[in-house]
């Protein structure tokens, strides 16, 4: 049993079933027939009849309403159009009812007559006799007699023919008006017009259609209230009775046995019932508050009746036919091809079913029983037995073309395009047509009206350019129009013919492109401005364009689908490269969902949307699958709610969406808000805080793989945005490892180390492990490290042998990228490299020139960047490697101290140089220091499981020693300090900089032998204040370091500069840290 | 405190744009704004929403309970109830006063939102000052009304004190000199 499901406002509701049994019709006090597809049918068709409607029936594919104009109207299904007016009373009409064959009705109103009315010519005869409004009509099955309950207490029967009273039976309680009437009295008769069967108070009266006499009552325990109404089961072996305090029980009337009851969850009046023509376990029924139920009885009377064994054949039989549909699919072809609905196969089923069903029962019990010679097959009229009928494999309706963004077409007001540059909307209605463009940013192009005078039904919208196109008809063929409000001559529009019988059937706007896919499969492209660049042909339907700057995607059919399924493939492609050939993918959906919107990021990445609600994203990083990275259907508040997609942004991590209550898609009227969801990669377990931090690492590391695409394309990153990208990911990776850590368990955290990009952060998690006592875990991970750091050695070494050929190539490459070939001009590699010759010849070069020199500037920072890509640069990787590593790790365990008792204790790196100005050179050195204490830990590898205590103690103290670290020293800082005093008073005007510089000159000057004194001294002294030996390291550094002149041009314009600063902060600050909580 | 210097407050309240220009996050005293994406809602001062408004950058987003709906069951509420209730907004007429004036378009059904603002108005000043009137009436020292906005004591403010301190004065001189009256 479903739970109950709103149809209409409180109040007397009535419905019934169409003919076929698939619909159910409901009319209620809000004035609107609802048709439903099915229980299930989330998206009801409402038709608005009047301003109450009392009662509804179904006959040869009209609906009839008894509406509060005191009349009753019939409507053409399914389009709801007037079709008539069938007869008129003077007062509401409370019950109607239609003979088998659909030509006579039989109405009770409130004015205290029956009518009996031929449809088809209005003819009709009036039964005047009741002396208060008539509650209920029932016609017998041989159309000859009429029995019509009314207020004043009395059923009455009456001779359709002569219009006289047969009989008058006082069953009733007395009451002036409907309204107050204790039950609606809904009677039936019995199939052969044997019997009728009147509801009096808890019980169900039979009376015999010869002498009028009380044959029986049905009364029974499972009744327990006032019946209000009676339905016969269209096989007429059941009754189900609908009472006023909500319970339904479903009567074998044969039998006089209850076999299934139902109690409404609220226990509200049951107002009325209707059995499933084609299925006789399903009723119908809505309640005193307008809310529509399905009650199934089928379990329930195999149950009740599990003492035959015909009933046990039902339940097998069942199963059966369950397989038989899924497998032959035949319920496919019922499908309504309206592409805004999703594919209900459980609605197609239940209205499929009974077909089987029906002969399949009357088949077994029809052996059985005959086998076991009971009396059940003389009681049971005979069923009409209904044609087998031999199915053929029916395939899934292909989805149709689509514009990803735009809403159904029927609708006199839509979006045509809503995406992340604007809104078209277009507006169809008798008086008027025309197309509303507006931008987002109005910065774009201001806001655009145009007649629709061409019927244009599909738009797409980009930056510079608005493409709209009409499907062909009779008379025209199918045009396709580009506004291109971006040129910056006068003739901003143009349009194209598509050839005879080719219609467009899908449209794209892209930077400087447009695309347009047509009946004859053929993908047209042309540039902005209407040159016909080039065409080609998808291997199936187009489903829907997309297109982001140069990349065109393109959702088509590859195939048939399985049963419910849409089998859809995409294609990727570069519309100006073409260099790059792109492999089709399939398009996964979830099952049984048709696609409902496809687009690019902002950053470029494809992401599809399922009728589902599942977003997923290409995720190159595992070869080109789909990852699922949203399911809007768990952010919907209602079930019937939905979100429409408008709009994805990788970074920040934005699904932008329009909320939509109760719909699919939004109206144009109010302007609907969007709204930004979050994205949510599905792992087990989501709860888990486990689960939490994998889904971060996972949700970061999918997301940022957008920037090596963009980097590949040529575009340039800022750095402090690649890092933002990458933070998430590592943070994430920390507290996972300390998670692993905390619950002992070493195999995961090593695992987790493994995943980590750089030594900082081992070198973070060998400090935690240790600190948390699992010794053996961080001896572990300084294997990892030191295994890592050997790899880089080698690496650099290769490096420093192919170095100069890896710079030719890394220009080679950069050349081409797309951007590069976008201009197509073939000497432009030359020019590259010429004007790198001289850039190693001239030096650092100052001022730039547009065009070659710019493509020059990139190819170089290409090369400079490659290492935080591939590890791979001799020259880059220590520094760089090391001070994105710091600022992220630190970071993470500055957010872990606040859950943890015990902060660990952060990283020996000998961090003084606080007091000295930030500047480049000195990173460098940082670097090479910071790599020094691992290295040598690297060197002294022949560590036995006896020695790791020592690791960890010689790392403990390394911590603990952390400030001041022992270092010999030097003999200029003896010399320094003696002569400072001196120095000072030479330079008053310096600053420190400037005199330790100053300073290192005149001690350079100094004669060999005088230094050689000072050296001595220095080695006889053990130590001294290692700020200034760093110092001097510094300088002598920047003198002596003969690195080769091209990075040493390079390295000051890279672009780390800004971090570094804050880097050396963070550190000291981490430093000052350890210091402080020093045991 | 004049209404002015209230409605300056009520400016401070958030409310939902959607800009249609692009702009990085700024940064204010008050807090970051931003970043301005065009198209996608973002929340700012009231005093910044209405100057973007002004100039034709952005579209208001009318926050929830300035809805027809909402506002005439508040109002409903507020006349079935003896006592105040509490309101959806601290600054719900400032706000919609604001609202009112400089986005109109962006408001559905505005004229009958200001119909009913103003009534809840009404039947909250009315209830104030029958409550002030058995106050004084009564001779109470004390009393206690919750959820009045600020706008609403304030218009009160200078007037009740000011009697209350002549009413004060009053019945000090009549206890003092009681022939006095007399004359």
């Amino acid at each position: 049993m479903k739970p109950m499901r709103y149809a209409h406002n409180d109040g007397h509701t009535d419905l019934c079933y169409d003919d076929s049994g698939r619909y159910i019709l409901t009319c209620g006090t809000d004035g609107d027939v609802r048709i439903w597809d099915g229980i299930d049918d989330d998206d009801a068709v409402s038709h608005r009849v009047g301003d109450r409607a009392f009662a509804i029936a179904f006959k040869n594919e009209r609906f009839f309403t008894a509406t509060d104009a005191n009349s009753v109207q019939a409507c053409k299904f399914p389009d709801g159009m007037p079709d008539g007016l069938v007869t008129r009373f003077t007062a509401p009409i409370n019950h109607m009812v239609f003979n088998a064959a659909g030509s006579v009705m039989v109405a009770g109103s409130s004015d205290f007559t029956v009518k009996v009315v031929e449809v088809e010519n209005s003819r009709h005869k009036v039964y005047r006799g009741h002396k208060a409004p008539v509650l209920s009509i029932a016609l017998d099955p041989k159309e000859q007699l009429v029995a019509s309950s009314s207020c004043d207490g009395t059923v009455q029967v009456w001779s359709v023919d002569d219009q006289a009273e047969v009989k008058t039976l006082p069953l009733l309680d007395k009451c002036s008006d409907v309204s107050l009437a204790k039950s609606l009295c809904r009677m039936c008769w019995s199939p052969n017009g044997e019997f009728v069967f009147v509801p009096v108070g808890k019980g169900i009266h039979m009376f015999a259609r010869e002498n009028w006499e009380l044959v029986d009552k049905i009364v029974h325990d499972d009744i327990p209230g006032t019946i209000n109404v009676l339905s016969l089961s269209p096989d007429g072996h059941h009754i189900a009775a609908g009472c006023i305090d909500g319970v339904i029980a479903v009567v074998d009337w044969q039998k006089r046995k209850v076999v299934k009851k139902h109690r409404h969850e609220r226990g509200l009046t049951i107002t009325s019932l209707a059995w499933n023509p084609s299925n006789k376990h399903h009723v119908a029924f809505c309640d005193g508050e307008g809310q529509l139920g399905l009650l199934e009885v089928l379990q329930a009377s195999s149950q009740g009746d599990s003492g035959e064994p015909a009933s046990g054949m039902e339940g097998v039989f069942d199963d059966d036919d369950d397989m038989l549909i899924q497998a032959s699919s035949k319920v496919m072809g019922e499908i309504d091809d309206d592409d805004t609905d999703s594919i209900d196969l459980g609605a197609i089923k239940k209205s499929m079913m009974p077909l089987i069903m029906g002969d399949d029962d009357s088949n077994a019990s029809g052996s059985v029983t005959g086998a076991t010679g009971e009396e059940t097959e003389g009681a049971a009229p005979p069923r009409p037995v209904a044609p087998i009928v031999v199915e053929g494999f029916k395939p899934t309706p292909l989805q149709k073309a689509f514009q990803s963004g735009s809403t159904p077409l029927h609708l006199s007001s839509r979006f045509m395009k809503w995406n992340s540059i604007g809104i078209i909307r277009q507006y169809n209605t008798d008086d008027e047509s025309s197309i509303d463009i507006e931008f987002h940013d109005t910065a774009t192009h201001h806001a655009m009206h145009i007649t629709n005078t061409s019927d244009f039904t599909m738009a797409d919208l980009s930056a510079h350019a608005v493409v709209l196109a009409t499907a062909s008809d009779e008379e025209c063929n199918s045009k396709l129009t580009c506004m291109h409000f971006g040129s910056w001559d006068s003739a901003k529009e143009w349009s194209v013919i598509m050839p005879e019988g080719e219609t467009v059937q899908a449209v794209t706007a892209g930077e400087g492109w447009i695309a347009a896919a047509t009946s004859s499969r053929m993908v047209r492209i042309f540039t902005v401005a209407g040159v016909q660049r080039s065409t080609f042909t998808l291997p199936g339907p187009v489903v829907c364009l997309t297109a982001h700057r140069q990349h065109l995607m393109a959702v088509y059919h590859a195939g048939m689908g399985l049963p419910g399924d849409q089998n859809l493939a995409c294609r990727m492609l570069n519309v100006k490269g073409q260099k790059r050939a792109s492999e089709e993918t399939r398009l996964p959906l979830s099952p049984k969902s048709i696609l409902s919107w496809a687009g690019f990021s902002a950053e470029g990445t494809p992401f599809t949307m399922d009728s589902e609600g599942v977003v997923r994203m290409l995720n190159t990083c595992l070869a080109n699958t789909w990852t699922q990275v949203a399911n809007t259907c768990d952010q919907v508040k209602g079930k019937s709610d939905h979100y429409w997609i408008v709009g994805v942004n990788e970074n920040p991590q934005q699904l932008r969406c329009i909320p939509c209550k109760g719909s699919r898609y939004p109206a144009t009227l109010p302007r609907p808000a969007v709204t930004v969801l979050p994205f949510c990669v599905s792992l087990c377990e989501p709860d888990s805080e486990k689960s939490q931090y994998e889904e971060q690492y996972m949700r970061s590391v999918v997301f940022a793989q957008h920037l090596s695409r963009l980097a590949a394309e040529g575009v340039e990153l800022d750095e402090a945005t690649q890092r933002n990208m990458q933070r998430p990911a590592q943070e994430a990776l920390m507290k996972l490892f300390a998670l692993s850590v905390r619950s002992e368990r070493e195999f995961r955290a090593m695992e987790v180390c493994e995943l980590m990009p750089d030594e900082q952060t081992l070198q973070l998690s060998i400090k935690y492990a240790t600190r948390q006592r699992h010794l053996h875990l961080a001896q572990r991970i300084s294997q990892l490290a030191q295994q890592r750091a050997q790899e880089e050695q080698q690496e650099e070494e290769e490096e420093e042998e192919e170095d100069f050929r890896d710079y030719l190539q890394a220009s080679h490459n950069s050349t081409e990228t797309e951007w590069a070939a976008e201009s197509g001009q073939g000497t432009r590699k030359k020019a590259v490299r010429q004007e790198e010759e001289e850039e190693m010849e001239e030096g650092e070069e100052e001022e730039r020139k547009p065009s070659g020199p710019m493509l020059n500037m990139k190819a170089k920072e290409k090369l400079v960047k490659q290492p935080s890509f591939g590890r791979a640069n001799p020259f880059k990787v220590a520094s760089q490697e090391k001070e994105v590593g710091s600022t992220k790790g630190t970071q993470v365990f500055d957010v872990m101290k606040k859950t943890k008792e015990r902060a660990p204790v952060i990283s020996p790196l000998p961090i003084t140089l606080k007091q000295t100005k930030g500047g480049q050179r000195k990173i460098t050195v940082k670097g090479k220091q910071a790599q020094q204490p691992k290295l040598a830990f690297g060197s002294g590898s022949d560590m036995t499981p006896s020695s790791k205590d020592t690791v960890a103690d010689t790392q403990d103290e390394e911590q603990s020693e952390n400030e001041p670290v022992k270092k010999p020293v030097s003999a200029f800082e003896l010399w320094l300090s003696e002569s400072q005093g001196d120095l000072e008073e030479e330079h008053p005007d310096l600053g420190e900089e400037e005199l330790s510089r100053a300073a290192a000159e005149k001690f350079r000057a100094l004669p060999r032998e005088e230094r050689q004194v000072w050296l001595q001294k220095a080695k006889s002294q053990p130590q001294a204040d290692d700020g200034a030996s760093d110092k001097k390291r510094k300088h002598s550094e920047e003198k002596d370091d003969e690195v080769p002149p091209k990075t040493q041009k390079k390295a000051p314009a890279s672009p780390p500069k800004k971090p570094l600063s804050q880097n050396t902060n963070s550190k000291s600050k981490l430093a000052a840290f350890a210091f402080s909580t020093k045991p | 405190m004049d209404p002015a210097e209230v409605e300056f407050l009520a400016e401070k309240e958030n409310i939902s744009i959607v800009p249609n220009f692009a702009l990085e996050q700024i940064y204010m005293i008050g807090g970051d704004l931003g970043p301005f994406n065009p198209g996608l809602p973002t929340s700012v001062p009231l005093w910044m929403a209405c100057s973007l408004k002004q100039r034709q950058k952005c579209r208001i987003v009318a926050p929830e309970w300035m809805d027809v709906e909402k506002l005439s069951d508040k109002k409903q509420e507020e006349v079935d109830s003896k006592f105040f209730t509490p309101m959806p907004s601290r600054h719900y007429l400032e706000v919609s006063q604001l609202l009112l004036q400089c986005a109109t378009d962006d408001i559905p059904r505005a004229d009958e939102v200001k119909t009913l603002i103003k009534d809840i108005w009404d039947v909250r000043m009315a209830k104030l000052r029958s409550s002030i009137d058995i106050f004084v009436k009564s001779d109470a020292t004390h009393a206690k009304l919750n959820h009045l906005t600020l706008m609403e004591i304030n218009t009160v403010r200078p007037f009740l004190t000011s009697a209350l301190n002549l009413l004060h004065d009053l019945r000090s001189n009549l206890t003092a000199g009681g022939f006095a009256s007399q004359d």
